[in-house]
Protein backbone atom coordinates (compact mmCIF):
# COMPACT_ATOMS: atom_id res chain seq x y z
CA UNK A 1 0.00 0.00 0.00
CA UNK A 2 2.78 2.37 -0.22
CA UNK A 3 1.46 3.97 -3.97
CA UNK A 4 -1.43 4.45 -1.39
CA UNK A 5 0.57 7.14 0.90
CA UNK A 6 2.13 8.50 -2.29
CA UNK A 7 -1.60 9.39 -3.12
CA UNK A 8 -2.62 10.30 -0.39
CA UNK A 9 0.45 12.78 0.40
CA UNK A 10 -0.11 14.20 -3.33
CA UNK A 11 -3.89 14.67 -1.88
CA UNK A 12 -2.92 16.37 1.31
CA UNK A 13 -0.44 18.45 -0.76
CA UNK A 14 -3.45 19.71 -3.45
CA UNK A 15 -5.91 20.50 -0.68
CA UNK A 16 -3.47 22.65 1.18
CA UNK A 17 -2.12 24.13 -2.04
CA UNK A 18 -5.70 24.75 -3.15
CA UNK A 19 -6.64 26.46 0.35
CA UNK A 20 -9.35 23.93 0.85
CA UNK A 21 -7.78 22.43 4.27
CA UNK A 22 -8.11 26.19 5.08
CA UNK A 23 -11.35 27.30 3.68
CA UNK A 24 -13.43 24.01 4.31
CA UNK A 25 -13.32 24.05 7.83
CA UNK A 26 -13.67 27.20 7.73
CA UNK A 27 -17.26 27.70 6.37
CA UNK A 28 -18.68 24.77 8.62
CA UNK A 29 -17.35 26.32 11.69
CA UNK A 30 -19.16 29.67 10.37
CA UNK A 31 -22.31 27.33 10.10
CA UNK A 32 -21.62 26.09 13.91
CA UNK A 33 -21.67 29.70 15.15
CA UNK A 34 -24.30 30.70 13.45
CA UNK A 35 -26.95 28.42 14.94
CA UNK A 36 -26.32 28.73 18.46
CA UNK A 37 -25.77 33.01 17.92
CA UNK A 38 -28.81 33.52 16.03
CA UNK A 39 -31.35 31.58 18.30
CA UNK A 40 -29.77 32.90 21.16
CA UNK A 41 -29.93 36.66 20.26
CA UNK A 42 -33.14 36.25 18.36
CA UNK A 43 -35.25 38.18 20.71
CA UNK A 44 -32.86 40.79 20.50
CA UNK A 45 -32.58 40.88 17.11
CA UNK A 46 -36.29 41.11 16.53
CA UNK A 47 -36.18 44.19 18.82
CA UNK A 48 -33.71 45.61 17.12
CA UNK A 49 -35.57 45.33 13.86
CA UNK A 50 -38.82 47.01 15.45
CA UNK A 51 -40.16 44.78 17.97
CA UNK A 52 -43.45 42.97 16.88
CA UNK A 53 -46.21 44.55 16.34
CA UNK A 54 -49.25 45.47 18.41
CA UNK A 55 -51.53 42.87 18.84
CA UNK A 56 -48.89 40.62 17.54
CA UNK A 57 -48.18 38.51 20.08
CA UNK A 58 -45.68 35.42 19.42
CA UNK A 59 -44.34 33.26 22.41
CA UNK A 60 -40.67 32.33 21.36
CA UNK A 61 -40.39 28.57 22.00
CA UNK A 62 -38.08 27.46 25.08
CA UNK A 63 -35.21 26.33 23.20
CA UNK A 64 -32.83 24.20 25.06
CA UNK A 65 -29.30 23.65 24.13
CA UNK A 66 -29.65 20.12 22.73
CA UNK A 67 -32.48 21.59 20.53
CA UNK A 68 -29.59 24.05 19.45
CA UNK A 69 -27.16 21.72 18.33
CA UNK A 70 -29.83 19.34 16.22
CA UNK A 71 -30.55 22.62 14.27
CA UNK A 72 -27.24 23.75 13.67
CA UNK A 73 -26.82 19.56 11.71
CA UNK A 74 -30.31 20.03 10.14
CA UNK A 75 -30.64 23.64 8.89
CA UNK A 76 -27.02 24.24 8.32
CA UNK A 77 -24.92 21.34 7.87
CA UNK A 78 -27.40 19.82 5.74
CA UNK A 79 -28.39 22.48 3.76
CA UNK A 80 -25.08 24.97 2.81
CA UNK A 81 -22.91 22.37 4.36
CA UNK A 82 -23.98 19.79 1.42
CA UNK A 83 -23.62 22.04 -0.92
CA UNK A 84 -19.88 22.96 0.14
CA UNK A 85 -19.00 19.65 0.13
CA UNK A 86 -20.34 18.83 -3.69
CA UNK A 87 -19.43 22.03 -5.30
CA UNK A 88 -16.01 21.36 -3.15
CA UNK A 89 -15.69 17.30 -4.47
CA UNK A 90 -16.74 18.00 -7.92
CA UNK A 91 -14.03 18.39 -9.78
CA UNK A 92 -11.74 15.77 -8.31
CA UNK A 93 -11.66 12.48 -10.50
CA UNK A 94 -13.49 15.09 -13.57
CA UNK A 95 -9.89 17.13 -13.69
CA UNK A 96 -7.50 14.18 -13.53
CA UNK A 97 -9.21 12.29 -16.30
CA UNK A 98 -9.81 15.49 -18.57
CA UNK A 99 -5.86 16.90 -17.91
CA UNK A 100 -4.68 13.59 -18.43
CA UNK A 101 -3.10 13.30 -15.10
CA UNK A 102 -5.27 10.15 -14.30
CA UNK A 103 -3.62 7.95 -17.74
CA UNK A 104 -0.28 9.81 -16.02
CA UNK A 105 -0.58 8.09 -12.52
CA UNK A 106 -2.48 4.41 -14.17
CA UNK A 107 1.10 4.49 -16.53
CA UNK A 108 2.95 4.36 -13.42
CA UNK A 109 2.50 1.09 -11.40
CA UNK A 110 -0.40 2.19 -8.91
CA UNK A 111 -3.44 0.54 -9.87
CA UNK A 112 -7.01 2.46 -10.24
CA UNK A 113 -8.12 1.00 -6.71
CA UNK A 114 -5.29 2.58 -5.03
CA UNK A 115 -6.14 6.03 -6.98
CA UNK A 116 -10.01 6.19 -6.07
CA UNK A 117 -9.01 5.01 -2.70
CA UNK A 118 -6.69 7.44 -2.56
CA UNK A 119 -9.28 10.11 -3.49
CA UNK A 120 -11.78 8.56 -1.00
CA UNK A 121 -9.85 8.93 2.27
CA UNK A 122 -8.19 11.98 1.08
CA UNK A 123 -11.58 13.62 0.68
CA UNK A 124 -13.32 11.73 3.53
CA UNK A 125 -10.35 13.05 6.09
CA UNK A 126 -10.89 16.91 4.54
CA UNK A 127 -14.69 16.40 5.17
CA UNK A 128 -14.44 14.49 8.44
CA UNK A 129 -12.00 17.70 9.72
CA UNK A 130 -14.42 20.93 8.73
CA UNK A 131 -17.45 18.84 10.14
CA UNK A 132 -15.94 17.99 13.05
CA UNK A 133 -14.26 21.42 13.64
CA UNK A 134 -17.84 22.83 12.83
CA UNK A 135 -19.76 20.75 15.35
CA UNK A 136 -17.12 21.03 17.93
CA UNK A 137 -17.71 24.71 17.65
CA UNK A 138 -21.63 25.06 17.58
CA UNK A 139 -21.06 23.01 20.58
CA UNK A 140 -18.71 25.26 22.71
CA UNK A 141 -20.85 28.20 22.36
CA UNK A 142 -24.01 25.93 22.88
CA UNK A 143 -22.23 24.94 26.38
CA UNK A 144 -21.47 28.97 26.67
CA UNK A 145 -24.76 30.33 25.81
CA UNK A 146 -27.20 27.42 26.89
CA UNK A 147 -26.24 24.76 28.73
CA UNK A 148 -23.52 22.20 28.53
CA UNK A 149 -24.32 18.94 26.63
CA UNK A 150 -22.29 16.15 27.45
CA UNK A 151 -19.42 15.78 24.67
CA UNK A 152 -19.68 11.97 24.39
CA UNK A 153 -23.46 13.25 22.77
CA UNK A 154 -21.58 15.58 20.35
CA UNK A 155 -18.93 12.69 19.43
CA UNK A 156 -22.17 10.18 19.00
CA UNK A 157 -24.38 12.18 17.35
CA UNK A 158 -21.49 13.77 15.10
CA UNK A 159 -20.18 10.03 14.30
CA UNK A 160 -23.65 9.06 12.75
CA UNK A 161 -23.93 12.06 10.96
CA UNK A 162 -20.50 11.81 9.47
CA UNK A 163 -21.35 8.41 7.63
CA UNK A 164 -24.27 10.61 5.97
CA UNK A 165 -21.16 12.99 4.91
CA UNK A 166 -19.58 10.38 3.79
CA UNK A 167 -22.24 9.12 1.43
CA UNK A 168 -22.15 12.66 0.18
CA UNK A 169 -18.39 11.94 -0.72
CA UNK A 170 -18.86 8.71 -2.03
CA UNK A 171 -21.89 9.88 -3.97
CA UNK A 172 -19.70 13.18 -5.64
CA UNK A 173 -16.71 10.65 -6.25
CA UNK A 174 -19.06 8.14 -7.81
CA UNK A 175 -20.73 10.75 -10.30
CA UNK A 176 -17.11 12.07 -10.87
CA UNK A 177 -16.32 8.78 -12.06
CA UNK A 178 -19.20 8.10 -14.30
CA UNK A 179 -19.49 11.59 -15.91
CA UNK A 180 -16.94 14.22 -18.19
CA UNK A 181 -18.07 17.35 -17.00
CA UNK A 182 -17.93 18.96 -13.38
CA UNK A 183 -21.39 20.76 -13.61
CA UNK A 184 -22.86 17.85 -14.40
CA UNK A 185 -21.59 16.03 -11.28
CA UNK A 186 -22.67 18.69 -9.22
CA UNK A 187 -26.14 18.95 -10.53
CA UNK A 188 -26.93 15.21 -10.28
CA UNK A 189 -24.82 14.92 -6.57
CA UNK A 190 -27.10 17.46 -5.45
CA UNK A 191 -30.25 16.23 -7.25
CA UNK A 192 -29.96 12.72 -5.55
CA UNK A 193 -28.76 13.93 -2.16
CA UNK A 194 -31.59 16.86 -1.79
CA UNK A 195 -34.16 14.02 -3.39
CA UNK A 196 -33.14 11.64 -0.53
CA UNK A 197 -33.21 15.11 2.29
CA UNK A 198 -36.63 15.79 1.32
CA UNK A 199 -37.95 12.10 1.42
CA UNK A 200 -36.96 12.63 4.97
CA UNK A 201 -39.65 14.48 5.51
CA UNK A 202 -42.21 12.22 4.21
CA UNK A 203 -41.94 9.79 6.79
CA UNK A 204 -43.36 5.98 6.56
CA UNK A 205 -41.26 2.42 5.89
CA UNK A 206 -38.82 3.71 3.56
CA UNK A 207 -36.84 6.25 5.71
CA UNK A 208 -35.06 3.46 7.58
CA UNK A 209 -33.50 2.53 4.02
CA UNK A 210 -32.39 6.21 3.48
CA UNK A 211 -29.18 7.48 3.90
CA UNK A 212 -30.38 10.97 4.97
CA UNK A 213 -32.55 9.95 7.86
CA UNK A 214 -29.01 9.54 9.52
CA UNK A 215 -29.38 12.96 10.08
CA UNK A 216 -32.55 12.29 11.98
CA UNK A 217 -30.67 9.89 13.79
CA UNK A 218 -27.67 11.83 15.11
CA UNK A 219 -30.04 14.68 15.78
CA UNK A 220 -31.92 12.48 18.30
CA UNK A 221 -28.76 11.19 19.79
CA UNK A 222 -27.75 14.22 20.75
CA UNK A 223 -30.85 15.45 22.10
CA UNK A 224 -32.01 12.09 23.96
CA UNK A 225 -28.53 9.97 24.02
CA UNK A 226 -30.14 7.37 21.94
CA UNK A 227 -30.73 6.90 18.31
CA UNK A 228 -34.16 6.11 16.49
CA UNK A 229 -35.26 2.91 16.11
CA UNK A 230 -33.77 0.90 13.19
CA UNK A 231 -30.43 2.82 13.49
CA UNK A 232 -28.49 -0.45 12.79
CA UNK A 233 -30.96 -0.57 9.52
CA UNK A 234 -29.90 2.52 8.16
CA UNK A 235 -26.28 2.47 8.95
CA UNK A 236 -25.66 -0.41 7.27
CA UNK A 237 -27.67 -0.05 3.77
CA UNK A 238 -25.80 3.78 4.03
CA UNK A 239 -22.53 1.69 4.11
CA UNK A 240 -23.39 -0.96 1.73
CA UNK A 241 -24.26 1.95 -0.59
CA UNK A 242 -20.63 3.40 -0.14
CA UNK A 243 -19.04 0.55 -0.78
CA UNK A 244 -21.03 -0.48 -4.24
CA UNK A 245 -20.66 3.48 -4.70
CA UNK A 246 -16.95 2.56 -4.81
CA UNK A 247 -17.18 -0.80 -6.66
CA UNK A 248 -18.78 1.04 -9.54
CA UNK A 249 -16.48 3.52 -9.89
CA UNK A 250 -14.00 1.21 -10.25
CA UNK A 251 -15.93 -0.78 -12.71
CA UNK A 252 -16.63 1.76 -14.94
CA UNK A 253 -13.12 3.93 -15.07
CA UNK A 254 -11.57 0.24 -15.62
CA UNK A 255 -13.59 0.03 -18.56
CA UNK A 256 -13.79 3.52 -19.95
CA UNK A 257 -10.87 4.48 -22.17
CA UNK A 258 -8.85 7.55 -20.95
CA UNK A 259 -7.94 10.60 -23.31
CA UNK A 260 -3.99 10.28 -23.58
CA UNK A 261 -3.41 13.74 -22.85
CA UNK B 1 17.05 -8.21 -29.70
CA UNK B 2 13.64 -6.93 -30.45
CA UNK B 3 12.37 -4.97 -27.53
CA UNK B 4 9.05 -4.36 -28.98
CA UNK B 5 7.18 -6.39 -31.44
CA UNK B 6 3.79 -6.02 -32.89
CA UNK B 7 1.91 -8.26 -34.73
CA UNK B 8 -1.20 -7.43 -36.83
CA UNK B 9 -1.99 -4.79 -34.95
CA UNK B 10 -6.21 -3.33 -35.18
CA UNK B 11 -8.30 -0.78 -33.60
CA UNK B 12 -12.10 -0.12 -34.45
CA UNK B 13 -14.28 2.35 -33.24
CA UNK B 14 -17.42 0.77 -33.88
CA UNK B 15 -17.27 0.00 -37.43
CA UNK B 16 -14.74 2.97 -38.41
CA UNK B 17 -11.12 0.65 -38.74
CA UNK B 18 -8.64 3.04 -37.50
CA UNK B 19 -5.86 0.70 -37.26
CA UNK B 20 -5.86 -1.50 -39.94
CA UNK B 21 -3.64 -4.90 -39.52
CA UNK B 22 0.00 -3.02 -38.67
CA UNK B 23 2.91 -4.77 -38.03
CA UNK B 24 6.78 -3.80 -36.78
CA UNK B 25 9.54 -4.15 -34.84
CA UNK B 26 11.85 -1.64 -32.63
CA UNK B 27 15.39 -2.94 -31.76
CA UNK B 28 17.50 -1.85 -28.56
CA UNK B 29 18.66 1.28 -29.05
CA UNK B 30 16.71 2.10 -32.35
CA UNK B 31 15.44 5.63 -32.57
CA UNK B 32 12.41 5.14 -35.24
CA UNK B 33 9.80 7.68 -35.91
CA UNK B 34 6.13 6.97 -36.43
CA UNK B 35 5.12 9.47 -39.45
CA UNK B 36 1.97 10.73 -40.61
CA UNK B 37 -0.06 13.12 -41.18
CA UNK B 38 -3.02 14.06 -39.01
CA UNK B 39 -5.77 11.47 -38.04
CA UNK B 40 -3.29 9.22 -39.35
CA UNK B 41 -3.63 6.83 -36.38
CA UNK B 42 -0.34 7.25 -34.62
CA UNK B 43 -1.89 8.32 -31.44
CA UNK B 44 -4.10 5.40 -31.36
CA UNK B 45 -1.26 3.01 -32.36
CA UNK B 46 0.83 5.02 -29.29
CA UNK B 47 -2.35 4.16 -26.70
CA UNK B 48 -2.05 0.52 -27.57
CA UNK B 49 1.38 0.19 -26.58
CA UNK B 50 1.46 1.99 -23.63
CA UNK B 51 -1.49 -0.07 -22.54
CA UNK B 52 -4.57 2.71 -21.73
CA UNK B 53 -6.54 1.36 -25.48
CA UNK B 54 -7.27 -2.32 -25.56
CA UNK B 55 -6.68 -3.60 -29.44
CA UNK B 56 -9.09 -4.91 -31.01
CA UNK B 57 -7.02 -7.60 -32.70
CA UNK B 58 -2.72 -8.69 -32.24
CA UNK B 59 -0.67 -8.85 -30.43
CA UNK B 60 2.12 -6.32 -28.73
CA UNK B 61 4.86 -8.00 -27.06
CA UNK B 62 8.16 -6.28 -25.65
CA UNK B 63 11.23 -8.36 -25.14
CA UNK B 64 9.58 -11.18 -27.04
CA UNK B 65 6.68 -11.57 -24.20
CA UNK B 66 3.21 -10.26 -23.32
CA UNK B 67 2.79 -8.31 -20.67
CA UNK B 68 -0.57 -6.95 -18.65
CA UNK B 69 1.44 -3.96 -16.79
CA UNK B 70 3.97 -3.07 -19.54
CA UNK B 71 4.48 0.20 -17.31
CA UNK B 72 8.01 -1.06 -15.94
CA UNK B 73 9.26 -1.08 -19.55
CA UNK B 74 7.97 2.24 -21.02
CA UNK B 75 8.20 6.01 -20.27
CA UNK B 76 5.58 8.14 -22.13
CA UNK B 77 5.27 11.83 -23.00
CA UNK B 78 1.89 12.34 -24.30
CA UNK B 79 0.63 14.94 -27.30
CA UNK B 80 -0.17 17.79 -25.12
CA UNK B 81 1.03 16.91 -21.55
CA UNK B 82 -0.84 18.86 -18.57
CA UNK B 83 0.60 18.42 -15.31
CA UNK B 84 -0.65 19.49 -11.87
CA UNK B 85 -0.02 23.18 -11.87
CA UNK B 86 -0.07 23.94 -8.41
CA UNK B 87 2.78 21.86 -8.25
CA UNK B 88 7.07 22.43 -8.85
CA UNK B 89 8.36 20.79 -11.27
CA UNK B 90 10.83 18.31 -8.83
CA UNK B 91 7.26 17.46 -7.14
CA UNK B 92 5.94 16.02 -10.03
CA UNK B 93 8.67 13.83 -10.72
CA UNK B 94 9.23 12.72 -7.13
CA UNK B 95 5.67 11.89 -7.48
CA UNK B 96 5.61 9.96 -10.50
CA UNK B 97 9.17 8.33 -9.64
CA UNK B 98 7.40 7.28 -5.77
CA UNK B 99 4.32 6.02 -8.10
CA UNK B 100 6.88 3.66 -10.37
CA UNK B 101 8.53 2.30 -6.92
CA UNK B 102 11.60 4.55 -7.12
CA UNK B 103 13.06 4.62 -3.75
CA UNK B 104 13.60 7.65 -2.24
CA UNK B 105 17.47 7.43 -2.05
CA UNK B 106 17.54 6.82 -6.07
CA UNK B 107 15.07 8.74 -6.88
CA UNK B 108 16.78 11.53 -5.29
CA UNK B 109 20.10 11.05 -7.84
CA UNK B 110 18.18 10.24 -10.91
CA UNK B 111 15.86 13.92 -10.26
CA UNK B 112 19.42 15.45 -10.13
CA UNK B 113 20.65 14.28 -13.22
CA UNK B 114 17.55 14.63 -15.31
CA UNK B 115 16.92 17.59 -13.93
CA UNK B 116 20.38 18.45 -15.32
CA UNK B 117 19.90 16.88 -18.52
CA UNK B 118 17.02 18.48 -19.26
CA UNK B 119 17.84 22.11 -18.14
CA UNK B 120 15.49 22.45 -15.31
CA UNK B 121 17.63 22.46 -12.55
CA UNK B 122 17.35 26.01 -12.19
CA UNK B 123 13.72 26.11 -12.16
CA UNK B 124 12.38 22.65 -10.90
CA UNK B 125 11.35 24.37 -7.39
CA UNK B 126 8.94 26.79 -9.29
CA UNK B 127 5.05 25.73 -10.08
CA UNK B 128 4.59 24.03 -13.15
CA UNK B 129 1.95 26.90 -13.88
CA UNK B 130 4.44 29.33 -14.82
CA UNK B 131 6.51 27.01 -16.86
CA UNK B 132 6.69 27.85 -20.52
CA UNK B 133 5.18 25.31 -23.42
CA UNK B 134 9.07 24.69 -23.96
CA UNK B 135 9.63 23.94 -20.52
CA UNK B 136 6.48 21.51 -19.61
CA UNK B 137 7.78 19.44 -22.45
CA UNK B 138 10.81 19.43 -21.36
CA UNK B 139 9.55 18.02 -17.73
CA UNK B 140 7.89 15.78 -19.51
CA UNK B 141 10.54 14.48 -21.17
CA UNK B 142 12.33 14.20 -17.32
CA UNK B 143 9.17 12.36 -15.86
CA UNK B 144 9.47 9.75 -18.72
CA UNK B 145 12.83 9.11 -18.25
CA UNK B 146 12.76 8.89 -14.35
CA UNK B 147 12.15 5.27 -13.85
CA UNK B 148 14.77 4.18 -16.61
CA UNK B 149 12.23 2.98 -18.59
CA UNK B 150 13.52 0.33 -22.12
CA UNK B 151 11.75 2.21 -24.34
CA UNK B 152 10.62 5.71 -24.35
CA UNK B 153 7.48 6.33 -26.40
CA UNK B 154 6.52 10.37 -27.58
CA UNK B 155 3.56 11.71 -29.01
CA UNK B 156 4.43 14.43 -31.03
CA UNK B 157 7.56 15.87 -28.44
CA UNK B 158 8.21 18.93 -31.05
CA UNK B 159 5.27 19.41 -33.13
CA UNK B 160 3.85 22.11 -30.22
CA UNK B 161 6.89 24.02 -29.49
CA UNK B 162 8.04 27.38 -31.92
CA UNK B 163 11.27 27.47 -33.59
CA UNK B 164 13.69 27.63 -31.10
CA UNK B 165 11.68 24.95 -28.43
CA UNK B 166 11.73 22.58 -31.18
CA UNK B 167 15.36 23.00 -31.73
CA UNK B 168 16.08 22.75 -28.11
CA UNK B 169 14.16 19.78 -27.62
CA UNK B 170 15.84 18.14 -30.80
CA UNK B 171 19.07 18.87 -28.91
CA UNK B 172 18.05 17.16 -26.16
CA UNK B 173 16.64 14.14 -28.14
CA UNK B 174 19.97 13.51 -29.76
CA UNK B 175 21.18 13.37 -26.44
CA UNK B 176 18.83 10.78 -24.34
CA UNK B 177 19.42 9.33 -28.14
CA UNK B 178 22.87 6.99 -26.96
CA UNK B 179 21.38 5.08 -24.36
CA UNK B 180 17.97 4.45 -24.74
CA UNK B 181 15.50 3.09 -27.18
CA UNK B 182 13.03 5.31 -28.40
CA UNK B 183 9.97 5.49 -30.62
CA UNK B 184 8.35 9.09 -31.26
CA UNK B 185 5.02 10.46 -33.38
CA UNK B 186 5.33 13.17 -35.85
CA UNK B 187 3.55 14.76 -38.80
CA UNK B 188 7.17 16.94 -39.41
CA UNK B 189 9.14 15.26 -42.09
CA UNK B 190 12.09 17.17 -41.04
CA UNK B 191 12.47 16.39 -37.95
CA UNK B 192 12.21 12.67 -38.09
CA UNK B 193 14.61 12.80 -40.94
CA UNK B 194 17.31 14.23 -38.28
CA UNK B 195 16.76 12.28 -35.76
CA UNK B 196 15.66 8.63 -36.48
CA UNK B 197 17.65 5.68 -37.59
CA UNK B 198 14.04 4.12 -38.65
CA UNK B 199 11.23 5.03 -40.06
CA UNK B 200 7.14 4.24 -40.17
CA UNK B 201 5.33 5.86 -42.45
CA UNK B 202 1.50 5.25 -41.33
CA UNK B 203 -1.27 6.85 -43.63
CA UNK B 204 -5.37 6.03 -42.82
CA UNK B 205 -4.29 3.15 -40.52
CA UNK B 206 -2.26 1.39 -42.81
CA UNK B 207 1.56 1.34 -42.56
CA UNK B 208 2.82 2.26 -45.87
CA UNK B 209 6.79 1.61 -44.98
CA UNK B 210 8.86 0.94 -41.94
CA UNK B 211 12.74 0.60 -42.70
CA UNK B 212 15.70 2.67 -42.45
CA UNK B 213 15.82 6.18 -44.27
CA UNK B 214 18.30 4.91 -46.32
CA UNK B 215 15.96 2.37 -46.95
CA UNK B 216 13.09 4.21 -47.70
CA UNK B 217 15.00 6.60 -50.06
CA UNK B 218 16.54 3.71 -52.08
CA UNK B 219 13.38 1.87 -52.95
CA UNK B 220 11.06 4.92 -53.07
CA UNK B 221 13.00 8.21 -54.21
CA UNK B 222 12.33 9.15 -57.58
CA UNK B 223 14.29 12.24 -59.71
CA UNK B 224 12.25 14.61 -60.64
CA UNK B 225 13.03 18.02 -62.21
CA UNK B 226 12.32 21.98 -61.42
CA UNK B 227 11.59 24.28 -62.83
CA UNK B 228 11.90 27.66 -61.92
CA UNK B 229 10.63 31.08 -63.67
CA UNK B 230 8.29 33.87 -62.57
CA UNK B 231 4.92 33.69 -62.81
CA UNK B 232 4.14 30.15 -61.73
CA UNK B 233 0.80 29.39 -62.31
CA UNK B 234 0.61 30.95 -66.01
CA UNK B 235 2.50 28.34 -67.32
CA UNK B 236 2.02 25.45 -64.65
CA UNK B 237 -0.95 24.30 -66.73
CA UNK B 238 0.66 24.01 -69.92
CA UNK B 239 3.25 21.26 -68.85
CA UNK B 240 0.45 18.48 -69.15
CA UNK B 241 0.98 15.86 -70.75
CA UNK B 242 -0.20 12.18 -70.40
CA UNK B 243 2.40 10.33 -72.07
CA UNK B 244 5.29 12.08 -70.81
CA UNK B 245 4.82 14.14 -67.26
CA UNK B 246 3.63 11.82 -64.96
CA UNK B 247 2.73 14.99 -62.29
CA UNK B 248 3.24 19.07 -61.56
CA UNK B 249 3.57 20.28 -58.50
CA UNK B 250 3.89 23.98 -58.29
CA UNK B 251 4.81 24.97 -55.09
CA UNK B 252 6.30 29.06 -54.39
CA UNK B 253 7.99 30.33 -57.67
CA UNK B 254 8.78 26.83 -59.03
CA UNK B 255 7.42 23.71 -60.23
CA UNK B 256 8.02 20.22 -59.37
CA UNK B 257 7.97 17.82 -61.92
CA UNK B 258 7.69 14.04 -61.94
CA UNK B 259 8.07 12.41 -65.64
CA UNK B 260 7.81 8.67 -66.79
CA UNK B 261 11.16 8.19 -68.73
CA UNK B 262 14.30 10.79 -67.86
CA UNK B 263 16.05 11.20 -70.94
CA UNK B 264 13.01 11.48 -72.94
CA UNK B 265 11.33 13.68 -70.22
CA UNK B 266 14.15 16.08 -70.53
CA UNK B 267 13.94 16.93 -73.87
CA UNK B 268 10.24 17.13 -73.77
CA UNK B 269 10.68 19.94 -71.31
CA UNK B 270 13.10 21.67 -72.64
CA UNK B 271 11.27 21.63 -76.02
CA UNK B 272 8.64 22.71 -74.03
CA UNK B 273 10.39 25.80 -72.68
CA UNK B 274 10.91 27.26 -75.82
CA UNK B 275 8.29 26.87 -77.41
CA UNK B 276 6.45 29.06 -74.54
CA UNK B 277 9.61 31.39 -74.18
CA UNK B 278 9.38 30.71 -70.67
CA UNK B 279 12.34 33.18 -69.37
CA UNK B 280 13.30 29.93 -66.87
CA UNK B 281 15.65 30.92 -63.67
CA UNK B 282 16.41 27.50 -63.23
CA UNK B 283 16.35 24.05 -64.70
CA UNK B 284 17.86 21.21 -62.66
CA UNK B 285 17.38 17.23 -61.96
CA UNK B 286 17.10 16.77 -58.22
CA UNK B 287 16.31 13.50 -56.61
CA UNK B 288 13.08 14.27 -54.74
CA UNK B 289 13.44 14.87 -50.76
CA UNK B 290 11.96 12.77 -47.92
CA UNK B 291 8.87 15.20 -47.68
CA UNK B 292 8.14 14.54 -51.83
CA UNK B 293 8.05 10.95 -51.10
CA UNK B 294 6.07 11.40 -48.39
CA UNK B 295 3.00 13.44 -49.83
CA UNK B 296 3.14 10.99 -52.62
CA UNK B 297 3.02 8.25 -50.57
CA UNK B 298 0.17 9.68 -48.41
CA UNK B 299 -1.68 10.89 -50.80
N1 LIG C 1 -12.11 7.34 -29.03
C1 LIG C 1 -12.29 7.41 -30.36
N2 LIG C 1 -13.48 7.11 -30.90
C2 LIG C 1 -13.67 7.17 -32.24
N3 LIG C 1 -12.73 7.54 -33.12
C3 LIG C 1 -11.53 7.85 -32.64
C4 LIG C 1 -11.23 7.79 -31.24
N4 LIG C 1 -9.94 8.16 -31.06
C5 LIG C 1 -9.46 8.42 -32.28
N5 LIG C 1 -10.40 8.24 -33.24
C6 LIG C 1 -10.21 8.42 -34.69
O1 LIG C 1 -9.05 7.74 -35.06
C7 LIG C 1 -8.37 8.43 -36.08
C8 LIG C 1 -6.91 8.52 -35.73
O2 LIG C 1 -6.75 9.35 -34.61
P1 LIG C 1 -5.35 9.60 -33.93
O3 LIG C 1 -5.58 10.52 -32.78
O4 LIG C 1 -4.70 8.30 -33.65
O5 LIG C 1 -4.57 10.35 -35.06
P2 LIG C 1 -3.11 10.99 -35.03
O6 LIG C 1 -2.32 10.33 -36.10
O7 LIG C 1 -2.56 10.94 -33.67
O8 LIG C 1 -3.41 12.48 -35.46
P3 LIG C 1 -2.73 13.87 -34.99
O9 LIG C 1 -1.52 14.09 -35.83
O10 LIG C 1 -3.79 14.87 -35.30
O11 LIG C 1 -2.45 13.76 -33.54
C9 LIG C 1 -9.05 9.77 -36.24
O12 LIG C 1 -9.81 9.73 -37.43
C10 LIG C 1 -9.93 9.88 -35.04
O13 LIG C 1 -11.13 10.53 -35.38
MG1 LIG D 1 -2.06 12.35 -32.25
Amino acid sequence: MNHLSVLLKKEWLEASRSYKLLWFPVVFMFLGIIQPLSSYYLPQILELAGGLPEGVNIALPQITAEDVLASTVTNQFDQLGLLVIVIGMMSIVVSDKDNGMLTFILTRNASLGEYLLGKWIGQAAIVAGAVATGMLIAGLYTSYLYSFVPLSRIVAGLGVYYTWCLFMVTLTLLMGSLLSRSSGVAVVSLFVLIFLKVATALGSGFQIMNPAHLTNHAVHIMISGSALPHFMTTAAVTLLLIVVFLILSHFYLSRKELPAS
Amino acid sequence: MSILQVNHLQKKYGEQEIIKDIGFQIQQGEFSALLGPNGAGKTTIIKMLIGITKPSGGQILFQGERHDRKRPFIGYLPQHPTFYSWMTGKELLTFLGRLSDIDQESLEQRMHELLELVGLSKAKNKRIGTYSGGMKQRLGIAQALIHQPKLLIMDEPVSALDPLGRRDMLELLKSIKQNTTILFSTHILHDAEELSDKILILNQGELLFSGTLHQVLESHQQPIFIIQAPRVHEWAPKLVNENIVESIDPTGCFVKVRVKDIASGRIWLLDRIRSLQLPIQKFELVQESLEDIFIRMVR
